[in-house]
């Protein structure tokens, strides 16, 4: 059973009204609600999970700045996702520590303990920290956020179509670099 | 390997992989940081040399003024920063133990109002993941009422006001806020089984605070939380449950709550009252109403396009009639957006559903109550451990506040 997650762990709307408002304990609960989530994605882009945080926390000034403007409350996850996954982009292009050959197997392996992970798991995020960044902020929005294709092509300047087609070849790629097809 | 399963194989890395990251946050120091630097910036003018000297003074008298209006108005919604310790052998302070992270729930009393606060509603006595960071929400609005740093010594919780109060009203009585760093001290007793903290008044300068903290709390997991014995709150009626040992997320909408570990994966749902779709490819054909009871689920499901039912066990969850089934989404089935959509709880307004992808498992445990059919699934399915969380699972009338 899935859950549709583009919906999951809404803030009522009264919450994000007063946070926009200035009322820093509405914003508080917001950044509790939210900010792991945020990181998750950042992660995913970032590859370096001190990267992710540094992306995420760097996203909350701009989220409060720009809260006033999110005309619908509903959609604060994807916009906040939307947020942190380009100030990821962004800090990336900045640091420039994209070091998508410095990939540390132990600590992946260690990370994916679950006794039902598949053994060649790591080899699976080898070619994911490969991809362009761009490609990665769409397969976290897909995978870890849970957002439909409407949803990120709103928050990637695409069309929904445009989403699938290149979710279809980002994962047929995938496949193909792992011997999978 | 399939389209779908290798599919489901990089939504599980990808998940494993993101949850790297994520660590225990002080979200109350984020959302200061991110006020302070969305103060700092704003565009300042060009100015001349000549100005420096006034534009100095005059940033000086702004500051001192902001300072002066921030421990008026938010340091004074900030109430009392609550200490709470983990219990120290040694009578050295510590930060809460992890157990005690996570929200802790209790009925209001009618004779205890927050300010002006309006109607009743359940409290919840939140402790942040680094047991630090304390504070009261009320089920009916944002606001964070007790605010507070906390610190443990022994058996005490010390709990410290980082900002001046609300007034709280009593028996009719109008106590004072709290003021800043106003102290208050407090006994720490816990029930063996986890399930109960009960605060005990030792010494508190602050009246309204002790009005509100002085009491037995119950573990909520309807808040991030940590597994083991707590109270699912999300919908009546109550019931505890025990989680193994993880760390949980929780995912929340109209009758329903959901716990989640991505890494190992676990999940724990908790629906009431399902409803189902006439096309699990289109939302906009309509629900497909389910009487109550667990064969009507069962009903629905066998004539459920694209999915099948593989068995059905009855059980006894609590005491009451249950069925456990087991059904799939058939691998040839298909939909546009790639989920076969399965149901959604009655009183949910929204498109907000659950679905199965092809191929994919549920085994879900339908019990039937007086009045209402309530729905558990343990995740990913089938899990070893699903019986024994089944099995745990206790209804209730009311939070238990006593053994």
């Amino acid at each position: 059973m899935v859950s549709d997650v583009t919906v999951q762990g809404a803030i009522p709307a009264t919450i994000v009204e007063a946070a926009a408002a200035g009322d820093g304990a509405a914003f508080a609960r917001i950044v509790r609600a939210h900010h792991d989530d945020m990181v998750r994605v950042c992660q995913v882009i970032c590859g370096d999970p001190d990267l992710a945080q540094d992306a995420a926390q760097s996203a909350w000034p701009i989220a409060l700045r720009k809260l006033s403007t999110l005309r619908d409350p509903a959609r604060l996850r994807p916009w906040l996702v939307t947020v942190a996954a380009n100030e990821a982009r962004q800090m990336l292009r900045r640091q420039r520590r994209d070091r998508v050959t410095s990939i540390e197997f132990a600590d992946i392996h260690s990370s994916l303990a679950d006794p039902g992970a598949h053994p060649d798991d790591a080899d699976l995020i080898a070619a994911i920290r490969l991809l362009p960044p761009e490609d990665r902020a769409l397969l976290a929005m897909r995978y870890v956020a849970g957002f439909d294709a409407t949803e990120i092509g709103r928050a990637l300047g695409l069309s929904a179509s445009g989403v699938r087609t290149r979710l279809s070849r980002l994962v047929s790629r995938l496949r193909l670099e792992l011997g999978d097809d | 390997m399939t389209d779908h399963t290798f599919e489901a194989r990089l939504e599980r890395v990808l998940r494993g992989y993101a949850e790297t990251a994520v660590r225990p946050i002080d979200a109350a120091e984020i959302a200061d940081q991110a006020r302070a630097a969305g103060a700092t910036a704003r565009p300042v003018p060009a100015i001349s040399v000549r100005r420096y000297a006034w534009l100095a003074v005059a940033a000086i008298l702004i500051a001192l003024l902001l300072e002066a209006v921030f421990l008026l108005t938010v340091g004074r919604r900030a109430q009392l920063a609550v200490v709470i310790p983990t219990v120290s052998p040694s009578g050295v302070p510590v930060a809460l133990p992890i157990e005690f992270a996570g929200a802790w729930i209790a009925d209001q009393p009618d004779d205890l109002s927050f300010g002006d606060q309006q109607g009743k509603a359940r409290m919840s006595f939140v402790v942040e993941s680094n047991g630090t960071f304390a504070y009261v929400s009320l089920a009916s609005g944002p606001r964070e009422y007790l605010q507070s740093t906390a610190t443990a010594t022994n058996d005490q919780v010390q709990v410290v006001a980082r900002a001046l109060g609300d007034p709280v009203t009593s028996g009719g009585t109008l106590l004072r806020a709290c003021d800043l760093k106003e102290i208050g001290t407090y006994r720490i007793g816990r029930s063996t089984d986890g399930l109960r903290l009960t605060l005990s008044l030792i010494d508190d300068a602050c009246p309204s605070r002790s009005a509100v903290l002085a009491r037995t709390w119950i573990r909520s997991l309807g808040a991030p939380n940590s597994g083991g014995l707590g109270v699912f709150d999300a919908f009546r009626p109550l019931f505890t449950v025990e989680l193994p040992v993880g760390s949980y997320s929780i995912y929340r909408t109209t009758d329903s709550l959901t716990v989640v570990q991505p890494v190992p994966e676990f999940q724990f749902l908790a629906f009431k009252d399902p409803q189902g779709f006439n096309d699990p490819c289109n939302l906009a054909a309509g629900r497909y109403p389910i009487e109550q009871g667990a064969d009507a689920v069962v009903a629905y499901f066998r004539q459920l396009r694209g999915f099948t039912v593989d068995s059905t066990n009855e059980l006894v969850v609590d005491g009451h009639r249950a069925v456990r089934l087991v059904l799939h989404a058939n691998s040839d089935a298909s939909c546009p957006d790639g989920g076969l959509a399965e149901y959604q709880p009655k009183a949910e307004t929204a498109d907000f559903h659950w679905f199965l992808r092809p191929g994919d498992t549920d085994s879900l445990v339908i019990v039937e109550l007086a009045d209402a059919t309530v729905m558990f699934e343990v995740l990913p399915a089938p899990h070893p451990l699903e019986s024994s969380v089944i099995d745990s699972i206790r209804f209730l009338e009311q939070l238990p506040t006593t053994p």
